[in-house]
């Protein structure tokens, strides 16, 4: 290359880098957690009588939403027309449907389509795999699920993410987030509940790593505080957890089809922590054995109080 | 190798033509027909088959990849090589059928010469490409007067039989195939699709190209690369090797093919009485052009009329610079008779005849002898465990040894786990030259993903075993052991797992015991402390990969222990 050429690249990248910076309003952190806030919180939600928590048992996994859904007022009180909508599943693994290392791909089509009935203007689907991606993608199903569904479904762009300060931040002060999230008008977080070893149970709060950037390793220790002092700054509008098949044992992987479990339900509320919490039972286990949910309880990170959950269970039969 | 000569080789195959009159005349037909592979007033049909072969590489290649295609196998075209039916048919004593398509090159080599390469080599139309399109049009490059040592490649050929001989195999590192997809994967690959994402950067700032740049990186995502850039091991020397390779396009046309390539030797020796040839009639006005611009210094520049027959690629340039109209230049089967009129070439004949230069017996036997030593030197040669301890190989690789005499360093592998767990990569010098570019897991680099096995599927060799997913899953290629010096919960009595999270075996080979521990302030606090079961792990890496700790410090680590080969 000419030492010309080779100097206008030069050059050109750090002036793109400089605009990035520059162009005003194009990255809002806090957006996302804006919108769900201003959404369903409190005094809101009580009027409308929705309730806080839905838990749906004994369905397939797109009735399971659709009971969810009805339950809460239909996915309009969530998303609105001409919204950018982020659709966060598991795709960490390269595992199909049956062994519950993803989320269910019938589940993340079904919330792909109910967000674009509502308006969304385009619903993005993706997650940082731990996998490989191209596999992650192609054998949870989830790619073809959700692009059949109408979805944007990509890959992560390492170049993508963007720095966030965390004003909250006990352990870390700033962390990578992938910017289409960041940029996104409402995000539906939709986890498989399973087995975790550092962790005893993943949910939706351990979910959101999938927009983290960086060395996520570094995120285990102290994994209560760090988990938190990143999650607690990006907490989607909704979380749809997927309990469909959960994974009881040697998680988050899983590999092993005795792990799973059949539990048919679905747990939904605009409150990741409260979601979570309900999940709890079905792996037997309280909020005092995950000491990071606890933290996360802590630090009232949550939009309902824990103490009076108003959790609405039905089963489909 | 003196002594038989254009006259002996004339006479040699006329019993042929009198025993066998249709194939006599079969051949009398095909050899008219070749200058027609050149279309009328371009340099056509030949440049225009060597094209499609090179495509057809580099789109086998880059389809080397996750989503896997099978069919065409991706490996066919590493199969043409020439040399390695011989080596793996003389090592198996048996015919190398899955070398078909080498077989056949060999099969035509006696009636076409070589013909393989100029028309099918994919290193030969590189060549082509760097010598015709970016070097300078120097008349001192080309044809016979330009510097080359036609009997180089005979000595590298004796010289790699004798050492495969005495047990080195080293013929491959030479073997034009796996030279070039070597260039591919290592060099060229990773710097032309690095090269494609600053383009599309770039374009990004132009104002108004910015859908232009979008669908260049859709597309290079689509269809080149939808994994990540490509970040090979062992690059500079490796870039040194083969764009120096390249770069001898500079010194003379076809550097490579004149002098080193033993590929080139062996098509060389088949061409030996070979059934068509170039024939020069009357109408020659001694211009003497082709003589100069033959890329391969076939035609000596006192007889034009004279060919070397293992040098002639049948590229038929001379054709194109012979002068317009005058046409004096056909292609005749090598026994027809020697043109009414025309002098019987003056130029030496014996080998001479096959290759412009005497090849003397002494030098064979020195070249032989070259390498007998470099065997004796790689067996002699302290094979020290501390490396070897670390050279995990792919799963269903076979034993060291034999993986060492079959693997032709085409990292066809290497390829296709990049696009998948990545681990694979070269082996440079500090394994030793006899291991040189053999594929070596880098479990910092990468790690091998649970359900792929496909470098067993692209090997061309079968150096790795063609296993099924179950059975890889089960294939054990090393063994990781975790460093307590390192390894946060035991270094820093913190938890971590991250290892313990990532191992994909459906029961975890790394388990973990809880225990209380005393910190300094006094508390007391519970840590999960990981360890391997032995007996399940299968050293796959990932948990070495995904380890936070930095490059050699990393808590858990993979060493060449208990595998299966
Ligand atoms: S099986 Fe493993 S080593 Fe082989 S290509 Fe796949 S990931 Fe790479
Ligand atoms: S192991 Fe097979 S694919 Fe890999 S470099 Fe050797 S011959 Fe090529
Ligand atoms: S190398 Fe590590 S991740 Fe792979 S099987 Fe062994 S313990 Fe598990």
């Amino acid at each position: 290359m000419k030492r010309r050429a080779f100097l206008k690249m030069t050059g050109g990248a750090l002036a793109a880098a400089g605009l990035g910076s520059l162009v005003p309003g194009a990255i809002s952190p806090t957006r996302a957690q804006d919108a769900a806030t201003g959404q369903a919180s409190g005094p809101a939600a009580a009027t409308t009588g929705a309730p806080e928590v839905v838990l749906v048992e004994n369905g397939e996994p797109v009735a399971l939403l659709q009971a969810a859904l009805k339950e809460m007022g239909g996915m309009g009180k969530f998303v609105s027309r001409g919204d950018v909508v982020v659709v966060k599943p598991n795709i960490g693994w390269d595992r199909p449907p049956e062994l519950a290392g993803n989320t269910n791909p019938d589940l993340v089509a079904e919330v792909v389509k109910e967000c674009l009935n509502a308006g969304a203007k385009v619903v993005k689907v993706f997650d940082r795999t731990c996998n490989n991606p191209l596999r992650c993608y192609a054998n949870s199903g989830i790619e073809a699920a959700a692009a059949g569904a109408g979805a944007e479904v990509s890959q992560i762009d390492e170049s993508r993410f963007k720095t966030i300060g965390l004003k909250n931040g006990e352990a870390v002060k700033s962390w990578d987030i992938y910017q289409d999230y960041l940029e996104a008008d409402k995000v539906i977080n939709v986890p498989i509940a399973k087995h975790h070893g550092l962790a005893r149970v993943t949910l939706g709060l351990k979910n959101l790593m999938g927009v983290m950037g960086g060395q996520r390793g570094q995120i285990h220790n102290p994994f209560d505080k760090k988990l938190n002092d990143i999650a607690g700054e990006i907490l989607p509008t909704l979380t749809i957890i997927d309990a469909y098949r959960l994974l009881m044992n040697n998680g988050p992987s899983g590999g092993n089809p005795a792990d799973v479990k059949l539990a048919k339900t679905l747990i939904m509320s605009p409150c990741t922590v409260s979601a979570d919490l309900t999940a709890l039972p079905l792996f037997g286990l309280q909020v005092g054995d995950l000491p990071y949910l606890q933290e996360a309880v802590n630090r009232k990170m949550f939009k309902f109080d824990p103490a009076r959950l108003n959790v609405k269970k039905l089963s489909l039969s | 190798m003196a002594g038989s000569g254009e006259g002996e080789a004339r006479q040699g195959p006329n019993g042929l033509a009198e025993r066998v009159p249709w194939l006599a005349r079969l051949v009398t037909r095909l050899a008219g027909l070749v200058p027609w592979l050149r279309w009328p007033g371009m340099p056509g049909g030949r440049r225009l088959v060597q094209a499609v072969f090179l495509v057809a590489f580099v789109v086998l290649f880059v389809r080397m990849r996750y989503p896997f295609h099978p069919s065409p196998a991706p490996d066919l075209l590493l199969r043409t090589s020439p040399l390695a039916p011989l080596f793996f048919g003389a090592a198996d004593r048996a015919v190398p059928w899955a070398w078909w398509p080498g077989l056949v090159v060999l099969a035509l080599t006696p009636l076409l010469g070589r013909f393989f390469c100029s028309w099918v080599c994919p290193l030969g139309a590189m060549l082509d490409l760097v010598g015709e399109r970016l070097a300078p049009a120097d008349q001192a490059r080309q044809g016979a007067q330009a510097r080359s040592w036609p009997a180089g490649k005979f000595l590298v050929l004796a010289a790699v039989v004798a050492a495969a001989v005495a047990g080195l195999h080293a013929w491959f590192f030479f073997d034009p195939l796996a030279v070039a997809n070597r260039g591919m994967t290592v060099v060229l690959f990773p710097l032309g699709t690095w090269a494609a994402q600053g383009v599309a950067g770039l374009l990004e700032l132009v104002p108004g190209a910015g859908g232009l740049a979008g669908t260049l990186r859709r597309s290079l995502r689509g269809w080149v690369m939808p994994e990540g850039q490509t970040e090979p091991a062992f690059f500079w020397f490796t870039a040194v090797f083969f764009l120096g390779l390249l770069a001898t396009e500079w010194v003379t046309r076809r550097f490579w093919c004149r002098t080193l390539c033993p590929a080139g030797a062996l098509l060389a020796l088949c061409s030996r009485f070979r059934g068509v040839r170039r024939q020069v009639d009357s109408s020659c006005v001694q211009c003497r052009q082709c003589s100069r611009r033959c890329p391969m210094g076939a035609i000596p520049d006192d007889d034009v009329t004279a060919t070397a027959r293992g040098e002639c690629t049948l590229c038929l340039d001379c054709l194109d610079h012979c002068p317009v109209g005058l046409r004096a230049i056909g292609f005749v089967p090598g026994w027809a008779p020697w043109p009414e009129g025309m002098p019987v070439p003056t130029v030496p004949l014996g080998f001479a005849a096959v290759t412009p230069v005497d090849l003397t017996r002494r030098r064979l036997l020195q070249a032989a002898a070259g390498g007998l030593l470099a065997a004796g030197g790689a067996r002699v040669a302290l094979d020290d465990p501390r490396v070897s301890s670390q050279l995990i190989r792919p799963p269903g690789a076979l034993p060291e040894p034999a993986f060492l005499e079959r693997c032709i360093r085409c990292l066809a592998c290497v390829r296709v786990c990049s696009s998948n767990g990545g681990c694979l990569q070269p082996a440079g010098f500090e394994a030793g030259f006899p291991r040189l570019w053999t594929p070596r897991a880098h479990m910092k680099a990468g790690y091998c993903e649970y359900n792929c096995n496909l470098c067993g599927q692209v090997c061309p060799t079968g150096a790795i075993k063609r296993l099924p997913e179950a059975e890889k899953q089960k294939t054990v290629m090393g063994q990781a052991c975790f460093n307590k010096n390192h390894c946060i919960p035991y270094a820093k009595l913190t938890d971590c797992l991250v290892c313990e999270e990532h191992c994909p075996l459906p029961e975890k080979a790394i388990q973990t015991h809880e225990r209380e521990v005393d910190l300094p302030d006094g508390s007391r606090r519970k840590v999960k402390f990981p360890y391997v079961v032995p007996e399940r792990c299968i050293g796959c890496g990932i948990c070495e990969h995904k380890c936070p700790l930095p490059g050699t410090a990393t808590g858990v680590f993979v060493v060449r222990a208990y595998e299966n080969r």
